[in-house]
């Protein structure tokens, strides 16, 4: 038993960590976005004042080619971004289509045809945490990397179960390493376990979930229609290509309208309008409150006259259809503020800080006479390894943040620029730590590195857009101001880190919670 | 603390635990989902209970398979029970 939590614990601990490292940073993907973006940073509406008919005809004046007969996306301003995202096609010559994407500024209707998006930075750190990064199978890896997580948890408590009470009130920063590392990792296990119990069943889920749908669709099921049904009832609709062509239809807004009166403190997510100019066409609305657990919502009008066809009412919806919206929440972090987001965040750091004490009990236990100096240098590369991949995530970040900022936003394909910066600084970094072959050492100078890199954050940002720190203070550009603060933050206390404690006594935690 | 040397099982024990206890502990796990599930709901709500449950089952049945003496057995064990539940799904109709 106690093999088996090592030994599953060893094989995923960097996967994981990056999984954590990365998710953490990605609960902030939305709020980020005005730092990334400095086109997008002007001032938001009221979401409930836009009028989405005129920004169609803006864009169907914008753009004559714009085909409306089969489908087409709003997304709708936020505060995170105030600008309206459109999505749908063009007809090149006959029978030809290409996709169209395009934002509109909500206060003039000004339409921006998108070639390319100019910057995806959250975005790849998104990715990155499920590891999407790697073609077809890369979902997968990381589903099995949370089912096992789940696994070395319960192993976890079955192994420390006899003394996790002793442990847990002996816990103190005195002593031998081994000893601070063991319980530590225990104390600060208990204390986050639902939160990580959570976190390895719904990243099993969005990671597994066709494994096991595909059990049903082969033993039970005779189609897809009822997977459908459950997981996505609103894109059960079929539509006919050659409906009777539709005159006078209701009209965006008067739907939007009716949306706002019926669930004022809701704000639409989403809008898909389908077979827009057809007798059979339909106006879906997505609709969340983000601050509870069930409470997002898709709801399905006809185009025609207007009556709901589908339905998941917001807090009233039936089990089948309110399970799977849940477990995204719950993973996603998007039923409490930005207050939970931030608690979510501290967890994923006590949880990486945890796999990382796990790897270092490891190494220690192991480093005595019982083992043979083989045994021991395999040992000692592998807790390397692990370490420089991890620690090393820290001064990569500030990278990909550097290179969003300093890689022009006029250049074509700036994205695979900042990628491949971010990829490349990663890898060398790593590189660079396999030839520090002291812990502390290696842990000291990534956060060295990492302090000055996330010290020049703010600046370049101030050199590159003009907004600097006290500047987006005072003009309340909150979504701005705080990114480089909390850099700034971060870079300064991991500089008194390295002066203050890691002279002395190395403590790895501060550099985690960093 | 490494585990005490006896506890530990030889190479083949060993890839026979490991193997049942990912793809056996997966067969039986949906198998029963399926099965037992089919009695008791509608296909939707069998489909929405068996994607987060599955995941509880897979693991203890993974615990279980490491837990036991022999590798042999496990996989007997959950071979059995992977025909009792597929013969559930089929014979009924």
């Amino acid at each position: 038993m106690f093999h088996t939590h090592t030994v599953s614990g060893i094989v995923i601990s960097f996967a994981l960590f990056v999984c954590f490292y990365a998710g953490a940073v990605a609960l902030f993907m939305d709020e980020i976005y005005r730092w990334e973006n400095p086109e997008v940073r002007f001032e938001s509406v009221n979401p409930k004042d836009i009028n989405y008919d005129e920004a169609l005809e803006a864009l169907t004046l914008n753009t004559p080619n714009l085909y409306l007969g089969k489908f087409f996306n709003f997304v709708p301003p936020n505060d995170q971004n105030p600008s309206i995202k459109f999505f749908g096609k063009l007809t090149l010559g006959k029978e030809k289509t290409e996709f169209f994407k395009a934002h509109i500024n909500p206060h003039t209707n000004k339409v921006t045809p998108v070639k390319e998006a100019k910057t995806e930075m959250m975005r790849t750190i998104y990715r990155l945490h499920f590891f999407s990064q790697i073609p077809l199978v890369g979902k997968f890896i990381s589903g099995f990397v949370a089912l096992f997580f789940l696994f070395a948890l319960v192993t976890g408590i079955l192994i420390h179960w006899k003394n996790m009470v002793a442990k847990f009130y002996t816990f103190t920063t005195k002593g031998k390493w081994k000893q601070i590392w063991t319980n530590s990792h225990v104390t600060l296990g208990v204390i986050s376990l639902p939160f990580q119990i959570v976190f390895a069943v719904t990243g099993a889920i969005l990671g597994l979930v066709n494994l096991i749908l595909l059990s049903s669709y082969i033993l039970i099921l005779d189609n897809n229609h009822e997977i459908k049904k459950a997981f996505k009832p609103h894109n059960v609709i079929t539509y006919d290509k050659d409906a009777q062509m539709l005159e006078n239809g209701v009209r965006i807004n008067s739907i939007t309208d009716a949306i706002y009166s019926n669930y004022p403190d809701k704000e639409i997510t989403f809008i898909r309008v389908n077979n827009f100019d057809k007798q059979d066409g339909t106006i879906t609305i997505r609709l969340d409150d983000k601050t509870g657990i069930t409470g997002d919502g898709v709801i399905v009008y006809g185009r025609k006259d207007g009556k709901i066809i589908q339905a998941a009412i917001p807090d009233n919806k039936s089990y089948t259809n309110g399970v799977y919206p849940f477990l995204v929440k719950l993973h996603y972090g998007t039923f409490g503020g930005l207050f939970l987001k931030i608690i979510y965040f501290i967890l994923a750091m006590i949880t990486c800080y945890i796999i990382i004490s796990g790897v270092m009990i490891w190494r220690t236990a192991r480093d005595n006479k019982k083992y043979t100096e083989k045994q021991r240098k395999f040992h000692h590369r592998v807790t390397k390894l692990n370490l420089a991949i991890c620690l090393s995530m820290f001064p990569a970040l500030a990278v990909i943040f550097i290179a969003n900022k300093v890689v022009p936003m006029a250049l074509e394909n700036r994205i695979f620029y900042v990628n491949s910066t971010f990829f490349l600084g990663w890898l060398l970094l790593s590189i660079i730590g396999l030839f520090w072959n002291d812990y502390r050492k290696l842990n000291r100078n990534y956060l060295l590195i990492g302090s000055f890199l996330s010290l020049l954050i703010p600046i370049v940002n101030g050199f590159v857009t003009g907004d600097w720190l006290w500047k987006t203070l005072s003009n309340a550009q909150y979504y701005v101001f705080s990114v480089d603060f909390t850099w700034l933050v971060i870079g300064v206390s991991s500089l008194l880190t390295c002066r203050y404690y890691l002279q002395k006594k190395d403590d790895l935690k501060k550099v985690i919670i960093n | 603390m490494p585990a005490n040397k006896k506890h530990l099982s030889n190479k083949g024990q060993r890839a026979l635990k490991v193997t049942a206890a990912i793809i056996g502990g997966y067969f039986v796990t949906v198998l029963f989902l399926n099965a037992i599930g089919g009695f008791f709901l509608e296909t939707g709500e069998l489909l929405i209970t068996s994607m987060y449950s599955s995941f509880f089952i897979w693991v203890a049945l993974m615990v279980l398979a490491f837990l036991s003496k022999n590798g042999w057995k496990i996989w007997g064990i959950y071979i059995l029970l992977s025909i009792i539940f597929y013969a559930l799904i089929f014979i009924p109709k």
